[in-house]
């Protein structure tokens, strides 16, 4: 496991032909490419002999107010190494390349991440609903505007059908 | 036997779940065969979406303890061990010594805890009715007691806190755990001489299901599944976490990564896990069990991202936190294991049988808790 210093100085050297930024998360480093490359990116740091991430952590998507980001949390399991890849889409184009080629373990992620924040994935060979059912087209929970207040609970009120027939009590 | 080569068949479907005893919750898979052979599988999960990820961007960090105990509902100290582990690392948090020993020896508690539950379901998913369950119960049962009278719970314990645990051990908690270890090594034992080398068990689970190290890669399949085939990846030793890295245990590795190899890991796993919970008994310091912040409860991390990870009993559970500075996550993501593993099922049933499918989904351990979230 190398220290982050060198870490960052390794992934400088190999994505400098990327046009990539550079962060921390905590104790790791991110690298932040631009969405066209992400696939490449991913396919380079699964393939390069000096990172070998052959190991999909995880695959989260998190919304902020100007853009979806696609955060990949990679690993190496012979060289025991870790960093996280980024990739940011706009608003009003949610778009990002799949990755299920580099890893077949990125399938259910990139799903679950379609349907509930409905960014497209393109390229995924199937990207319906995983979580949710099938009807529930069109809304997407995860995002800030999704309300908290359609998931509350039924009453009386809300849903009028749902009254029970009185018995006087 | 006489040729029929004008005979027209046509693989039918198969609907398993989501109400079928032995997809060990709402899980629903759908079996394209032919005659008795797999020739796809497709599988259905969400029957339990419960929103838990966006739940999190509502509900304070204190209370979202509440929500990770009930992701993976028969480990949950480790599901909250991962989430408090996440806001730690984010606010730069030490947890005192006493805390993190408290901590260990409840995760690997729990281990052994599920590892039984898998036991005994797993006997049950090969046919062996209810011999193990009874077994690997009467081991569970002791645990769940000992956890009762730490937590006051014997499932939702809520016990772990961001910067330690809520209370501190009960009084006579090391006597008792040392009994309680003595009866678990012979329980062990007993399990594992009833039904490891059976000889219909071998006839049912050697070569059945079976992934190559690199596929299970592939997929991010991880826990006893990853190292049945052979990998040596446990997050435990991969990236040390708590206080792991002072135990001295071994990882038990699988070689062909069928059922069989999935089996004996678990069993050789629990053994291990009370020989690290022994040592942590003798080496668990006197001093405080959280630091301050957990008991006044103002958790407010700084503006930033992180993912922490530890090994849960079903494999490497994630939780990637972002905070804004405020006293809710801005997002968590959780990566459950078992959410991964179901990934590589396809991979594994396609060509076996119908009644192998029962025992390789069984051999996976899912909760669908951590599946659907």
């Amino acid at each position: 496991m190398l220290p982050d210093a060198d870490m960052e100085r390794l992934l400088r050297e190999i994505f400098a032909p990327f046009d990539a930024e550079f962060a921390y998360a905590v104790d790791e480093v991110t690298v932040t490419v631009p969405r066209e490359r992400i696939a490449e990116a991913c396919r380079v740091a699964k393939e390069h002999p000096r990172l070998r991430m052959d190991y999909l952590r995880c695959l989260a998507v998190t919304e902020y107010d100007d853009r979806y980001q696609v955060v990949y949390m990679l690993y190496s399991i012979a060289l025991g190494h870790k960093a996280m890849l980024k990739a940011d889409a706009p608003k009003d184009d949610p778009v990002i390349p799949s990755v299920v080629s580099v890893w077949s373990g990125a399938d259910w992620h990139e799903r679950e991440g379609a349907e509930l924040f409905g960014v497209t994935f393109s390229g995924h060979p199937k990207l319906e609903h995983l979580l949710l059912f099938d009807e529930f087209d069109g809304k997407y929970p995860l995002r800030k505007d999704y309300p908290f207040e359609e998931t509350s609970e039924w009453s009386a009120e809300t849903h009028p059908q749902w009254e029970t027939p009185g018995d006087g009590r | 036997m006489v040729a029929e080569a004008d005979l027209q068949t046509v693989d039918m479907l198969l609907n398993m779940g989501p109400q079928h005893p032995s997809t060990h919750g709402v899980f629903r898979i759908v079996l394209t065969i032919d005659g008795e052979r797999i020739v796809d599988a497709e599988p259905h999960i969400g029957y339990l979406h419960r929103g838990t990820e966006k739940l999190c961007e509502r509900e304070n960090y204190r209370q979202i303890i509440t929500l990770f105990d009930r992701l993976d509902y028969v480990a949950n100290f480790n599901n909250e061990l991962v989430f408090v582990m996440a806001a730690e690392k984010l606010m730069g948090l030490e947890v005192p010594e006493r805390a993190q020993f408290i901590r260990v020896i409840l995760a690997e508690l729990n281990r052994i805890s599920s590892h039984m539950l898998f036991y005994g379901a797993f006997g049950t998913d090969i046919g062996v009715l209810a011999t193990p369950f009874m077994y690997g119960f009467r081991e569970r049962e002791r645990i769940q007691q000992l956890f009762e009278a730490v937590t006051g719970a014997r499932m939702m314990h809520s016990y772990f806190r961001v910067g330690g645990v809520a209370d501190d051990l009960p009084d006579g908690f090391t006597a008792h755990t040392r009994a309680l270890l003595d009866e678990l090594k012979r329980g062990v034992q007993e399990c594992d001489r009833l039904l490891t080398y059976n000889e219909i068990f071998l006839e049912r689970t050697v070569n059945v299901g079976a992934i190559t190290g690199e596929e299970a890669i592939d997929f991010g399949v991880s826990g006893p599944v990853l190292r049945a085939s052979g990998v040596p990846m446990d997050v435990r030793v991969a990236e040390p976490y708590l206080v792991y890295d002072r135990f001295d245990y071994e990882i038990p590795l699988g070689k062909n990564g069928d059922c069989w190899d999935r089996f004996w890991v678990r069993i050789e796993e629990m053994r291990q896990s009370i020989a690290i919970v022994e040592q942590a008994l003798a080496m668990m310091p006197e001093g405080p069990f959280q630091a301050p912040v957990a008991k006044f409860g103002f958790v407010r991390p700084p503006r930033g991202d992180t993912y922490a990870r530890a090994e849960n009993p079903r494999g490497d559970f994630g939780v990637y936190l972002v905070s804004q500075g405020e006293n809710t996550p801005y997002r968590v993501k959780i990566r459950g294991p078992s959410f991964c593993n179901l990934m590589a099922l396809k991979r594994m049933t396609v060509g076996h049988y119908i009644a192998d499918a029962v025992v390789i989904l069984g051999s996976l351990d899912i909760v669908l808790g951590e599946v659907d979230r």
